[in-house]
């Protein structure tokens, strides 16, 4: 099993280098936003601290974004012979097929993975040969613990926040925007409702999750922990 | 600028073809398509009944399209049947998610037009390129897609055409088609419930009546080709949806200011609330008025 912290670039940045180099592998960037995407000053920055093994997070992007997402991997191949990047928007899986076909370890992202675990395997296999998908990132209990034994999908499993929605309308910066203040940052708030159970809904960046546990099914390969605060960084790893 | 609506009824149907929509869509009861029959006819129930509203909307000089829009998974096979027997009784095409369902009917080489649904997030023209792989002539674009954002995707060079919703009354707060914010028996939305945040109230944040508008706008200048009214909960608000879209297409023909046009569709857009209001108290299911889930 591989061990991995997830982090947002703001968030890589305030916490101990000890810490980071505690775990197997950095995540960094976001599945959720396209306004938290790593950039080659995040890369170089945990580079420069000593870890070795980076996985890249990016989300759905608009065209503009894309755009700029795609010279900004110019500069990241220039100094990173492989990356190894979770990708949600399809735009940018086509872009890395036909310009990086074998320089990218594809990573299927939350929140688009949950329909590729419904799909044939026939049909993933051909798909996932095509692109260079390497594993599918999850964060469903339920559907990763009902995958076969010997199933040919990897997965890495993502606690203790379960995705639960997302939007586009910033719940901090309260408009639609691409111009971001980062005002989400350090920010986790729990919402209640009778509704719901006891269960708080929490609202991290742009997206809302429910608490998870850690998923250790045959197929999961790695666990991804995001640190609910700065303190809390290191409490999962001090547990292995 | 075509307003093409969504359809679960012949009843509906027959309104909506008197009345000058300019095209239509309807799903089946035993397929999966986003929008299942709670509260309301949403969906036909028969092969035959769909049968009957491909012939009603020919006669009426209209297409007609199919919704199959969700991961079908072992609804596959039965998908697939469904869409072949439909469109060899003249469906004039479907609206597609599933990626292994686009494949395979590429494969089979099935003569129709294909639409990839709002549920994809096209929200690139990198995506558009990805998808137009599997022979696709339109999609609907992301409702959380800003009309400067999809410039380069309504003016692609693709041939693909674009269809949007009418935002001001049919607005998912989330991410459509990626929220799994629903409970209850019913699947009941929860994200236009009032939470509590540290002992305040607390609404997911949505943009307001004023920026949606202006966002149609904008969408019918740059030539966004249709006007999506989604599947009712029930049979009057369809109606209302519709008649607003009409009188909203009726104003932008009239080439306004963007200010203007705002100004003029939050007027109808009030005379319209006023109907919605009744029918709220009538039905009691406030939340369902604004969703289309």
């Amino acid at each position: 099993m591989e061990y991995a912290i997830s982090l947002t670039p703001y968030q890589s940045r305030k916490i101990k280098p000890a810490i980071l180099l505690k775990y197997d592998r950095v995540y960094i960037g976001s599945e959720f936003c396209q306004n938290i995407l790593p950039s080659i000053e995040d890369i170089k920055f945990l580079r420069t601290k000593g870890v070795k093994k980076i996985t890249l997070l990016t989300g759905l992007m608009v065209t503009r974004r894309l755009k700029e997402f795609e010279k900004s991997l110019e500069s990241i191949f220039k100094v990173e012979k492989k990356i190894e990047i979770v990708v949600n928007d399809l735009g940018l899986l086509r872009f890395l097929h036909l310009n990086y076909p074998k320089r990218a370890d594809i990573l299927l992202g939350r929140p688009v993975s949950i329909d590729y675990l419904r799909m044939p395997k026939e049909f993933l296999k051909g798909f996932f040969n095509k692109y260079n998908i390497k594993r599918i990132e999850s964060d469903e209990n339920n559907m990763v613990e009902d995958l076969p034994l010997n199933s040919f999908l990897k997965v890495s499993f993502h606690f203790p926040l379960h995705y639960v929605c997302m939007t586009r309308y910033c719940p901090f910066e309260k408009k639609l925007t691409l111009n971001c203040r980062h005002s989400c940052e350090n920010k986790i708030l729990k919402l209640k409702h009778s509704g719901m159970g006891k269960s708080p809904l929490i609202l991290h960046n742009n997206a809302y999750f429910f608490a998870n546990k850690p998923c250790y099914h045959k197929t999961v390969k790695r666990l991804v922990y995001k640190p609910l605060s700065y303190k809390d960084a290191d409490r999962f790893i001090s547990t292995i | 600028m075509k307003i093409q609506v969504g359809v679960g009824s012949h009843k509906e149907l027959d309104y909506f073809i008197t009345h000058g929509a300019d095209e239509f869509y309807c799903g089946f009861s035993q397929i999966p398509s986003h929008v299942e029959d709670i509260g309301g006819d949403r969906n036909f129930r028969s092969i035959e009944d769909i049968s009957l509203a491909i012939r009603k909307a020919h006669k009426a000089g209209k297409e007609i399209f199919f919704v199959a829009n969700e991961i079908h998974s072992e609804f596959f096979d039965k998908t697939v049947e469904v869409i072949k027997i439909l469109v060899k009784k003249g469906m004039d095409g479907v609206i597609i998610k599933d990626l292994t369902l686009l494949n395979h009917l590429k494969s089979i080489n099935l003569k129709t037009k294909i639409i990839l649904s709002t549920l994809n997030h096209c929200f690139n023209l990198e995506t558009l390129e990805f998808y137009k792989e599997f022979n696709i002539s339109r999609i609907a674009l992301p409702e959380q897609l800003m009309p400067e954002e999809a410039r380069e995707i309504i003016k692609n060079k693709l041939g693909v055409k674009t269809e949007v919703f009418l935002k001001s009354r049919e607005y998912c707060v989330n991410f459509n088609g990626l929220c799994f914010l629903q409970f209850g028996e019913d699947k009941e939305c929860f994200c236009r419930k009032k939470f509590i945040l540290g002992g305040k109230e607390f609404s997911m944040p949505e943009p307001p009546d004023s920026e949606q508008l202006g966002q149609l706008y904008d969408f019918y200048n740059q030539g966004a080709d249709i006007l999506k009214i989604g599947r009712s909960p029930d049979k009057e608000s369809g109606k209302i949806f519709f008649r607003e879209a009409v009188q909203l297409i009726r104003i932008l023909k009239l080439k306004p200011s963007r200010a203007s046009f705002i100004k003029d569709a939050l007027k109808i857009k009030k005379a319209f609330d006023k109907t919605m209001n009744f029918l709220k108290d009538k039905t009691r299911s406030s939340d369902r008025f604004t969703l289309r889930k």
